[in-house]
């Protein structure tokens, strides 16, 4: 979750002079950070815009509370859990405008761990489909779960997050992220097995 | 994930997640999988469902590979950021001003002080001196009358052997009264 050319000493000499008001040193952190950042919110919101605007929040909030940073977890997660805060958000804004429920528990109850996740799916698809119908299905899929379980499973799935990395980003107990993430594969699973099975 | 740090009593839902991710602690092992016979979950189940759970974290993983676009414009972004960081340090909110108040304060304590002074420059010496007595003493014993708005001052000079009664508020003085 950090980028290599940064290491955690390098960050805490950097937010020291940004607690002191040095601009110049919160450039080098936004310059690290900015495509990790855009892309865990892009993951959520699937529109360049809308993860260009996250980002510059995440980065402004970021700085506005640079001072009560205490250093008790690195930067790069405590940036990362603005990132979240306000991709969650922004879906929870746009769910509430739109009308549009998350049915996270939608027949998941039904679900026991370890059975087949869905019924075998029509013939294979990779004739029929084009990339961007696939990713099309896959974002259409990642949008039928909560923001809260499409974060887990796109943190630990995508990003390669420890459970205590997302935990810390989500503010959660490692039960919580574990429980999550096992209903959001479930989901998916069943959404997407076509889909994995082929390709 | 170190073993002392999985959680104690955990869901079946989170060691299956750990299970499938290959994080499970070799102590709570034997218990999932007594908990998946429970369910009627063969381990060939139980395998194959963590088969599926990996293809599909592959598939996400490809899928963000190639759907997840750079950032655009990444020096913009800097640039548009640091502009609004330097508008928020240019235009710090402003704490409620105290001047006014001291203001106040200090115009009254000079003007207390300009009326000390005063009272003990003028007022205290003139209380402590005696005058010159008055040149001119009377006293209205007795003044009755039904109309509030007249009044009677009475003057006295010894050096003249005066008395001047004057009366203020009566259209006339009827001329027995006067001659007394």
């Amino acid at each position: 979750m950090q980028p290599e050319d940064c290491g955690p000493s390098e960050d805490a000499q950097l937010v020291a002079q940004c607690q002191s008001g040095d601009c110049t040193a919160f450039d080098r952190l936004v310059t690290k950070y900015r495509n990790q950042v855009y892309a865990t919110i892009y993951n959520l919101a699937h529109n360049q815009d809308e993860a260009w605007d996250l980002a510059q929040e995440t980065f402004l909030k970021a700085w506005r509370h640079i001072a009560h940073f205490r250093g008790q977890s690195k930067f790069s997660t405590w940036l990362h859990r603005i990132a979240t805060n306000v991709a969650i958000d922004w879906v929870r804004r746009k769910q509430t405008a739109s009308g549009v429920e998350f049915d996270d528990t939608l027949g998941l109850t039904s679900i026991a761990a370890g059975s087949a996740t869905a019924p075998h799916a029509a013939p294979p698809p990779q004739q029929r489909l084009e990339a961007g119908e696939i990713q099309g299905r896959i974002d259409a899929a990642l949008d039928q779960l909560s923001p809260e379980h499409r974060m887990v499973i796109l943190l630990r799935e995508v990003e390669g997050a420890s459970y205590e990395e997302i935990a810390e980003a989500t503010g959660c107990t490692l039960g919580t992220v574990m429980s999550r993430l096992f209903y959001a594969r479930k989901k998916l699973q069943t959404l997407l097995r076509d889909l994995y099975e082929t390709f | 994930m170190k073993p002392s740090d999985f959680p104690s009593e955990p869901s079946f839902e989170a060691q299956s997640a750990a299970w499938i991710d290959g994080s499970l602690p070799e102590r709570e092992r034997a218990a999932f999988e007594a908990e998946c016979q429970r369910r009627g979950i063969s381990p060939e189940q139980a395998e194959a469902d963590r088969q599926q759970a990996r293809q599909l974290g592959g598939l996400l993983r490809r899928h963000a590979a190639d759907a997840n676009p750079p950032l655009p414009h990444p020096d913009f972004f800097n640039a548009q950021l640091l502009r609004q960081i330097q508008a928020e340090t240019q235009r710090p909110e402003k704490a409620p001003s105290l001047w006014p108040l001291r203001r106040l304060v200090w115009g009254g304590l000079a003007s207390l002080g300009a009326a000390a002074l005063l009272f003990a420059g003028l007022i205290l010496p003139s209380l402590h001196q005696p005058g010159p007595p008055p040149e001119y003493y009377a006293q209205i014993l007795n003044a009755q009358t039904a109309d509030s708005t007249i009044s009677a001052v009475a003057m006295h000079s010894e050096e003249e052997n005066v008395t001047v009664l004057w009366i203020d508020g009566l259209n006339y003085v009827p001329a027995e009264k006067a001659k007394n």
